[in-house]
């Protein structure tokens, strides 16, 4: 290890340009957020009147709720699913399980608006593949989009369907972290399937499960483009969460004072969020 | 090592018979809806590339039809005519300036962090760490980002962009170079 005051050369570029794009605008932002914005423009120092504002919206706490039930029903599905699939991709030979994750990941590779509409085309009414074949066994109402749990029931399954394979690549890397002799010598010992994986996987598995879990709140709190591609937030305000709250608060209703307020708000349970990760994280410098 | 030969032979003989038959059962249950998940994962994919060579009164035909049209490449024509080579190159372009940019200054970054001793060394680097799921799609920092970027000019330039790109892209990029140096 050599000290030097020449690193901070080596760092300060990277510094810079994560400081222009990620904390200034941070910065910048809160400014803003206390400032009387009118057709976009900073006119004069107003205190707290945008967050007062945003607390005076009688909507709001709904929102908040719908955002907890998307986020919270889309990390809780995903990690199981994705939980299982791990364990099983883990057990298969090797070319099989190469060709299941291939099409696992499918999802996560492609972009979030293509895969959203998509997966919406096959959603939709009248002309999608799924009302027909569910027509064909009997169900002849299926118009998911039109009722709002049926929306909100679509919205968790794409965010699902998006993010599964992420939490699967993270979750199988944990799972071939964990020594072979450990569940050899449960088995010898008489341990069955059920007993290995509640006793030995689990606990070992934690780390990484605790990981996906806070990226996966992560990213389907701060999700934009699902909700507004699948259902703009309908009917009604059914799916409109947070992330739509924000987005449409700004370019639909130009208030980017009570956006910024919100984003910010909604910025400081992000840095709760990472804050966790960051703990959970084996890092070292 | 020769002495142990005895316990791997008897370790064979545990797993290859040993697999219960639960097991199998286990297997199934697992299995079923994994055959489902992956019709769920594949489905839209495919069925969004059989519509695109589907002419317009076989898109909207009900019951949907899987075959028995006749392919047509009129939507691509349409697509290539709109000026879809044009979009590509320039998110390309976009694309390779942000990887460029990213790596350009990940790698002296990691470098240093990896091998060099200094002051606040330790917390740097945690910012490094923090902002990796941070910068992971931040709907939150969507618009203090957009203000700022009005409040310097750099919206509608070519340059919003490709710095924004690098920057979601760069922690990550410190974290996987220093890894590997």
């Amino acid at each position: 290890m050599r000290s030097s005051l020449n690193s901070y050369g080596y760092i300060a570029p990277a510094f810079a340009l994560l400081g222009l794009v990620l904390f200034a605008p941070v910065f910048y932002g809160g400014w803003f957020s206390l400032q009387r914005i009118q057709y976009g423009a900073p006119t004069g120092f107003a205190g707290f009147d945008n967050y007062a504002k945003l607390f005076d919206d009688p909507e709001l706490l709904a929102t908040l709720g719908r955002t907890f039930v998307h986020t919270g029903a889309s990390v809780i599905v995903t990690i199981g699913i994705a939980l299982a699939l791990s364990v099983w991709i883990n057990r298969l030979a090797p070319r099989f399980a190469f060709v299941v994750q291939m099409i696992v990941i499918v999802p996560w590779i492609i972009s979030t608006v293509v895969a959203a509409l998509l997966f919406r085309w096959v959603f939709l009414n009248d002309i999608g593949l799924a009302a027909w074949a569910l027509k064909a066994v009997g169900v002849t109402e299926f118009q998911p989009l039109t009722t709002s749990s049926g929306a909100m029931a679509l919205l968790v399954a794409i965010s699902v369907w998006k993010r599964i394979g992420y939490a699967v690549i993270i979750l199988l890397a944990g799972l071939k972290g964990i020594p072979d002799d450990y569940t050899e010598a449960a088995r010898i010992d008489g341990a069955n399937g059920w007993q290995i994986f509640r006793r030995i996987t689990l606990p070992l598995l934690k780390t990484p499960l605790l990981l996906v879990a806070i990226v996966l709140t992560l990213s389907n709190i701060n999700t934009v483009e699902t909700p507004l591609v699948t259902t703009g937030g309908g009917p009604g305000d059914a799916t409109r969460v947070l992330a739509i709250e924000v987005y449409e608060r700004a370019f639909v209703n130009f208030d980017l004072g009570g956006a910024t307020a919100l984003a910010l708000l909604m910025f400081a349970g992000n840095i709760a969020l990472v804050i966790a990760y960051v703990r959970f994280t084996k890092w070292k410098a | 090592m020769s002495t142990f030969a005895i316990p791997t032979v008897a370790k064979r003989e545990i797993a290859a018979p040993g697999r219960p038959p639960i097991d199998r059962f286990w297997a199934l249950l697992v299995l079923l809806p994994v055959a489902a998940l992956m019709l769920v994962n594949l489905l839209p994919l495919l069925w969004g590339v059989l519509t695109s060579i589907k002419p317009e009164a076989a898109i909207f035909a009900t019951p949907p039809q899987f075959a028995g049209f006749t392919p047509t490449n009129a939507h691509y024509e349409r697509v290539f005519a709109a000026g879809f080579v044009q979009s590509f190159a320039i998110s390309l372009a976009y694309s390779g300036a942000a990887v460029v940019l990213a790596l350009t200054l990940a790698l002296p970054a990691a470098y240093a962090f990896d091998r060099f001793d200094f002051q606040f060394r330790q917390s740097l680097f945690l910012l490094i760490v923090a902002s990796i799921p941070l910068s992971l799609g931040a709907a939150a920092l969507l618009i203090p980002n957009y203000v700022y970027f009005v409040r310097l000019g750099l919206v509608n330039t070519p340059f919003a962009l490709p710095l924004i790109y690098a920057a979601h892209q760069l922690p990550m990029a410190i974290w996987v170079v220093k890894g590997t140096i």
